[in-house]
């Protein structure tokens, strides 16, 4: 189990996120935060704060940790161990029993409604810490957090930097959605430059996935794919018969290569990818929307352009992929690159 | 007890400080306290150092000659707390001391902290709660307990008041390089020596690390369990296990949880042997419960008779709750975790193909009962790990350490390695402590390749270590690299800490897996590059978690001999050290040399029309095409023989082979 990760290091932290973990826990904020600024280690050291003053006190003091994904929940659980904390008090919106505690602290506040919000502020006795982010918003009909906070009258912080995606990778990615702020908000710098590989056959990329897995002893590394199942990925493109889930992972079963997987998009009930294995995940990019890998693994980036419905298709899920990784990225290929790749400048990768 | 009656006639000094910007967190990260402005040059541990306005000085560390009286800024966000560092004068360097006024000098130095040389005081006994249980949760920062004893409280009335606003104006000036230059250089050393001490600690913890091992298959097995059965819900995977006799991938993967449950059970009984869990168990916990509430045993007896009769005729299973808090309770044989492990993986499964509410809450609360027992056995196994003893610092003893060189110094080898061997750890330890990483992030890649290149260099003179295989496979240029073909023992720890500069648990992560010996040479590699400031307090436990003085003790003494104020009187001695150094490189040439003059002696001789130096010529080319050319031309052996004797060269002489 990785323990360290869930550990702050005050060694990389700056001024504004000595600030956040600064504030007094009897005081109420909204924290805006872009992807990787490091809201949900805030908001566990946050409770870990709550509960350092109960012991403190010596009197037990209530909280609850509210979270809206399922997924959230379960990637956070062992940091939750590590830090000592009650399972029982990080909630997911759905089960959660709106009972009044001293303490709320909220992730991706952004995606609760306003009748949500106003049971949250109902529900905090002493204080709220908010945390979230518009731009990461999946619904259209919520509050932004300059709504909430206004709604809320409480006071903003914001951590602007985005300190999870090495600007190594950044720049690559760049390239793909033309958005030039992207490497601007990124702080590290990042050791290592994405590869791109040619190999004969999408068996030969996926046997390498396999091996460097192996040679580097990566325990938490993902494969993204464009498509869930074969019969979704060829009812778009009929060639499209291996860029998906379901093929990889028969490809890595019939290797007896152990891995776990995610075929639907969806924060469906069924969903459980477990973060404390070692197992490399197989899933969509579109399924990894707000995780992190140390090592991401693209393989089939080989598919033209077929028109501009193929932005929402590929370019754009392609681009969610390529910024999920904090360490190694590695783009495999057979019959040339996507075009969406092809202008990137050759000094940005291996 | 840091300052004994002997001290009564010592004086000391105050330092006033504030929980801001986690002082007390970067104080116990580096176990030392240094003039402000340093903090922001000397490029590792934290940038940052909390000043208080009025009583601080940027270019010194303030020392008042009583508690000073002081109000932390108000206005500012956050439950900051006060407390002073006291030390004794002893500790200061005089020619190092800056005169401010009566009772307030300026130290320009960097005060190097251990058990016998200060004090924390706070002005109660809750906040020394609240700064110490804070910083549990932060990486860098050492456990306070060994301190423990140099927590006390002081009494707001025992502060005297100070006129400070002579520092408003107090104009310093150093020449902070040969301070930087010197922490720097410490920093890494002291790296190196925990490195190495934890690492020892770690490579006799073998039972440790195969419970761990035995652990982290139990979840990855349970993992794919469940996601397997998550993606599929149609196939039967509830009652996969319960089907005897039969197979088929969804049995397969559904036994293999409890396969692995088996195999660590076994395991920490081999190691940890305790009773097995039996049905009758329950009801004595369950009585002792009862009577401590005050029930009488006859009425105890029948509520347990009248549970064992409802069970029966509701057909309910009162008794599983009961199972679940016996588990649970404070009875200290880890051997009924695994009970209670079985009873989650059966509780998850039993709900896998129902949608409802109910199952779905079911699930999780299984599932965060399944990682609450594992972390919980993950602590049953830190158990395990190797106490550290009183004689550990004899391992130090080994080394003495040039600041002027920024090197090993050896004094005796460390027991099971030969001569060469340790000889080749050294150099490689000298390389990474003159090259240990700078500023804040993970390692740059350059870093890390320069690193390849020098120990590629520096045990292959003849070849630029940019041409190696290990330096080509980072760079880029390969996509493949096999490090199974490495022999060399520090070698292959090397490319252990290589793969992994940046987080020790992965880096024993693959040490682990690979099997790879002597893993505490990886550890002192890593920690050397790294820096004592960035060691986490999860790796240097052994020696923190700790108030044992016997243990920690002489081990701050071995380091304070380097910042001690005869410094320049150690490098002197350092001097009249034999130099033993210069074995290092010359045993790393004997290495190779004979190796290649063994190989020659056992394969070639005799076999080939071939003197040993013009063998020793041939193996010299980088390329292996190159020498089987070579050989076919010039020496008339036929290319099939050719292939195979260099073939079997590489495999055998792979030494320095991350430069195959």
């Amino acid at each position: 189990m990785a323990k360290e990760k869930w550990l702050i290091n005050l060694n990389e932290m700056d001024e504004f996120q000595r600030q956040i973990l600064d504030l007094s826990i009897d005081d109420s904020y909204l924290i805006k935060g872009c992807a990787g600024s490091g809201k949900t280690i805030l908001a566990l050291r946050r409770a870990h704060n709550i509960k350092v003053q109960s012991i403190a006190e010596k009197k037990p003091v209530s909280f609850t940790l509210l979270v809206y994904t399922k997924a959230l929940r379960s990637f956070i659980k062992s940091g939750v161990i590590e830090l000592d904390l009650d399972l029982n008090q990080v909630v997911h919106h759905a089960v959660w029993d709106e009972s009044a505690v001293d303490y709320i602290v909220v992730d991706e506040v952004q995606d609760f409604d306003q009748e949500k919000i106003d049971t949250i502020k109902n529900a905090a006795i002493k204080s709220l810490m908010l945390y979230g982010d518009s731009q990461q918003q999946i619904y259209d009909d919520r509050m932004t957090t300059q709504e909430i906070v206004e709604y809320l009258s409480i006071p903003q912080r914001e951590l602007l930097l985005n300190y999870r995606l090495p600007k190594s990778i950044a720049s690559f990615a760049s390239h793909v959605v033309n958005d030039i702020e992207l490497v601007k908000k990124c702080v590290k710098p990042g050791n290592e430059k994405p590869k791109i590989i040619q190999f004969a056959s999408w068996q030969q990329e996926l046997d390498f996935i396999m091996k460097e897995i192996r040679t580097r002893n990566l325990t938490d590394c993902a494969i993204l794919l464009p498509y869930n199942t074969k019969i979704k990925a060829m009812k778009v493109v009929p060639r499209n018969v291996y860029r998906n889930v379901e093929t990889v992972k028969e490809y890595f079963d019939s290797k007896g290569f152990d891995h776990e997987y995610k075929m639907r998009d969806d924060d469906h009930d069924n969903w459980d990818l477990d973060f404390d294995s070692e197992l490399p995940k197989v899933m969509t990019c579109h399924s990894a929307k707000g995780l992190q890998f140390e090592a991401v693994f693209i393989p089939f980036c080989d598919y033209p352009f077929h028109g501009p419905w193929f932005i929402n298709y590929f370019q754009k899920p392609l681009y969610v992929g390529l910024t999920r990784s904090y360490r190694h990225l590695y783009i495999t290929h057979t019959n040339g690159i996507t075009p969406f790749l092809n202008g990137i400048p050759r000094a940005l990768y291996d | 007890m840091p300052f004994t009656i002997k001290d009564y006639y010592m004086n000391f000094y105050y330092y006033p400080l504030t929980s801001k910007d986690f002082t007390f967190e970067n104080i116990f990260s580096s176990e030392s306290v240094s003039p402000p402005c340093v903090y922001q040059l000397r490029t590792f541990g934290t940038d940052f150092f909390n000043t208080i306005p009025k009583f601080h000085h940027l270019e010194a560390i303030i020392l008042y000659a009583e508690p000073p009286k002081y109000d932390l800024p108000s206005g500012g966000a956050g439950d900051h707390i006060k407390f002073i560092l006291k030390i004794p004068e002893n500790v200061l360097n005089p020619d190092e001391i800056v005169f401010i006024s009566e009772k307030m000098i300026g130290y320009q130095k960097t005060i190097y902290l251990n058990r016998t040389n200060f004090e924390l005081l706070f002005f109660s006994q809750k906040e020394i709660t609240i700064c110490t249980l804070k910083s549990e949760a932060t990486l860098s920062t050492k456990s306070y307990k060994k301190y423990s004893n140099n927590f006390k409280i002081i009494d707001e009335k025992e502060c005297q008041l100070f006129d400070t606003t002579v520092l408003e104006s107090l104009q310093l000036n150093n020449e902070w390089k040969g301070v930087i230059d010197f922490d720097k250089k410490f920093n890494f050393f002291k790296g190196f020596c925990y490195g190495l001490l934890c690492g020892l600690l770690r490579s006799l913890s073998k039972k440790e690390t195969e419970l761990k091992r035995s652990l982290q298959d139990i979840t990855n097995s349970f993992a794919e369990f469940k996601n397997k059965s998550a993606n599929d819900p149609k196939k039967k995977y509830d009652r996969s296990f319960l089907i005897k006799g039969k197979s088929s991938k969804e049995i397969d993967i559904a036994r293999k949880v409890f396969s692995a449950i088996d195999d660590t059970q076994r395991l920490f009984k081999d190691n940890l042997p305790g009773p097995e869990f039996q049905s009758s168990d329950i009801e004595k916990f369950l009585e002792q419960k009862l009577l401590n509430s005050g029930f009488s045993g006859d009425v105890i007896k029948l509520f347990i008779e009248f549970k064992k009769m409802e069970d029966v005729i509701l057909g309910t299973d009162n008794f599983a709750k009961y199972k679940s808090q016996y588990l649970q309770s404070d009875h200290k044989n880890p051997i009924l975790y695994f009970e209670f492990l079985r009873e989650q993986v059966k509780a998850f499964a039993a709900q896998l193909n129902s949608t409802t509410d109910w199952a779905k809450a079911s699930r999780d609360k299984a599932s965060d009962s399944f990682k609450k027992i594992m972390s919980d056995l993950s602590k049953v196994a830190d158990s395990q790990a190797a106490k550290p003893g009183t004689q550990d610092s004899v391992q130090l003893e080994k080394f003495d350490y040039s600041i002027d060189r920024n090197e090993l110094i050896i004094q005796a080898p460390i027991e099971g390695l030969t001569a060469a061997a340790f000889g080749e750890y050294v150099s490689i330890v000298d390389i990474i402590l003159k090259n240990g990483k700078l500023g804040k992030g993970d390692a740059p890649k350059e870093d890390i390749l320069s690193l390849v290149d020098l120990v590629a260099s520096l045990l292959n003179p003849n070849k630029s270590g940019k041409v190696s295989h290990l330096y080509q496979y980072i760079s880029g240029a390969l996509t493949e690299y096999d490090p199974s073909k490495v022999q060399s023992t520090a070698m292959r720890n090397f490319i252990a800490f290589v793969f992994n500069p940046d987080s020790i648990e992965r880096m024993e992560s693959y040490i682990t897996t690979k099997e790879i010996p002597e893993k505490w040479m990886a550890y002192s590699f890593w920690s050397a590059f790294n820096g004592f400031a960035n060691l986490s307090r999860i790796f240097v436990a052994p020696y923190f978690e700790t108030n044992d003085s016997k243990i920690t003790d002489p081990i701050d003494e071995y380091f304070s001999r380097f910042h001690k104020k005869g410094l320049l009187t150690r490098i002197e001695e350092i001097k009249d050290l034999p130099a033993i150094e210069e074995a290092k490189v010359e045993n790393l040439e004997v290495t190779r040399k004979t190796k290649i003059e063994n190989f020659y002696n056992e394969f070639v001789e005799g076999k080939f029309k071939l003197s040993a130096a013009q063998f020793e010529q041939i193996v010299s080319f980088d390329d292996p095409e190159k020498m089987i050319a070579e050989l076919k031309t010039r020496h008339r052996i036929a290319k099939k023989e050719g292939v195979k004797l260099i073939e079997r060269f590489r495999d055998i002489v792979k030494s320095p082979s991350l430069f195959q």
